[in-house]
């Protein structure tokens, strides 16, 4: 019933539109994050920029998540367009909520992602060290089992100094990979430690982006714009 | 659940194995070509004797054998040995593989009347400077004749 209404209601809109001289209006919206709603004359709600509309006087009310509610006015001449720039002053909980959030996010960056990098650093460096240990270890052996099959003496001192080479490598390898292994336990205890901590003494700051039109429509798609229709029923 | 935690062993033993120290690495000498060879004597006198020859000489026979167990996997054809008797200057001697596998070492020496004979046997190889050759891995044996 509400729909079939707004319909017909809508319809005459048009009809009205068609039958007299239009101009456009083109908004120049000064926001930072991309969306606004525009309000003209408390009775059409616009998502874009322009649009066209009746030779007349017009009132229009803009908003933005995070802005306060800007009115501003202009008029609409036939076949001209107007263009309407508009500052939109920051509202002081947006202003509040932007400063919380970069507490929030120091806190966040303090508590998991610098002992979190910490910890994916370790991690790699250990399994790296683990390729490069095995490696060693495998030449080590490879080297030995050369020694076992030579009958040369030279290249039997030529393998055994490869094999205390290698040997020596897969011992250091092996240190720093138990090292690895003993800071990459460290850091990754510490970051769901701190992490924890973290969740259960911040919770992520908000704030309100409920557009003030909100419940003052009902969404309706128009034929020739983005416009939307008063809520009736 | 049985499966998850056979699995988190196999993998820590998978680990630790891949990790463990090479303990051969730190005791590469029982090869009889290394020069830091300390393993035990690598021949076996098989036999010692007197005999004389046509011209009437009385000589002394040296048998011996190196065990295939021995030598390193890849064999060569051919080995040389440096032998003295009673400690007279080395000479080489070539020895080859027979069918069990074995060295065989064969040589007769002239010596001074003695009932009491020492041979020692080295590997013959080439020297480190890779010019001439040098005698390893020298060991002593006695008998009494």
């Amino acid at each position: 019933m509400i729909r079939c209404i707004s319909l017909i209601a809508y319809f005459f809109f048009l009809q009205g539109l068609v039958a007299q001289n239009k101009g456009q209006v083109m908004f120049l919206v000064d926001v930072d994050n991309g969306y606004f709603e525009i309000e003209i004359n408390d009775t059409m709600l616009l998502k874009r920029y322009k649009t066209d509309l009746p030779e007349g006087h017009y009132k229009a009310k803009i908003w933005s998540p995070g802005y306060v509610v800007n009115t501003v006015e202009f008029d609409i001449t036939a076949n001209k367009t107007t263009e309407k720039y508009v500052k939109m002053e920051r509202t002081n909980d947006f202003i509040q909520y932007e400063y919380d959030y970069k507490q929030y996010r120091q806190a966040f960056h303090k508590s998991f992602t610098l002992p979190g990098a910490l910890a994916l650093t370790s991690a790699v460096y250990t399994g790296t060290t683990m390729l490069r240990m095995y490696n060693f270890r495998q030449r080590t052996l490879d080297e030995i089992e050369l020694y076992n099959l030579s009958s040369t003496s030279n290249e039997i001192d030529q393998i055994k100094l490869n094999v205390n080479n290698y040997n020596r490598k897969f011992l250091n390898n092996r240190t720093y990979f138990y090292t690895g292994i003993g800071f990459t336990a460290l850091f990754t205890g510490y970051t769901i430690y701190a992490f924890t901590k973290f969740k259960k003494n911040h919770t992520e700051p908000t704030f309100n982006k409920d557009s003030p039109f909100r419940d003052k429509y009902s969404f309706y798609p128009g034929i020739n714009s983005l416009t939307l229709q008063i809520k009736i029923g | 659940m049985m499966r998850k935690k056979l699995l988190i062993v196999f993998a820590g033993l998978l680990l630790v194995s891949c990790v463990k120290k090479i303990e051969k690495a730190d005791q590469l000498n029982d090869n009889i070509f290394d020069r830091e060879y300390t393993g035990k004597q690598w021949f076996e006198l098989v036999d010692v004797y007197k005999y004389f020859n046509e011209l009437g000489q009385q000589l002394v026979a040296v048998e011996a054998i190196i065990p295939p167990e021995k030598f390193p996997d890849l064999r060569p054809t051919k080995i040389t040995i440096g032998a003295s008797l009673n400690g007279m200057p080395a000479e080489e001697v070539a020895c080859f593989q027979n069918f069990n596998g074995e060295f065989e070492f064969f040589k007769s020496y002239t010596p001074n009347i003695s009932n009491n004979y020492c041979i020692s046997l080295g590997l013959v190889v080439v020297s480190t400077d890779g010019e001439g050759t040098e005698i390893i891995n020298s060991f002593e044996e006695c008998v009494q004749l």
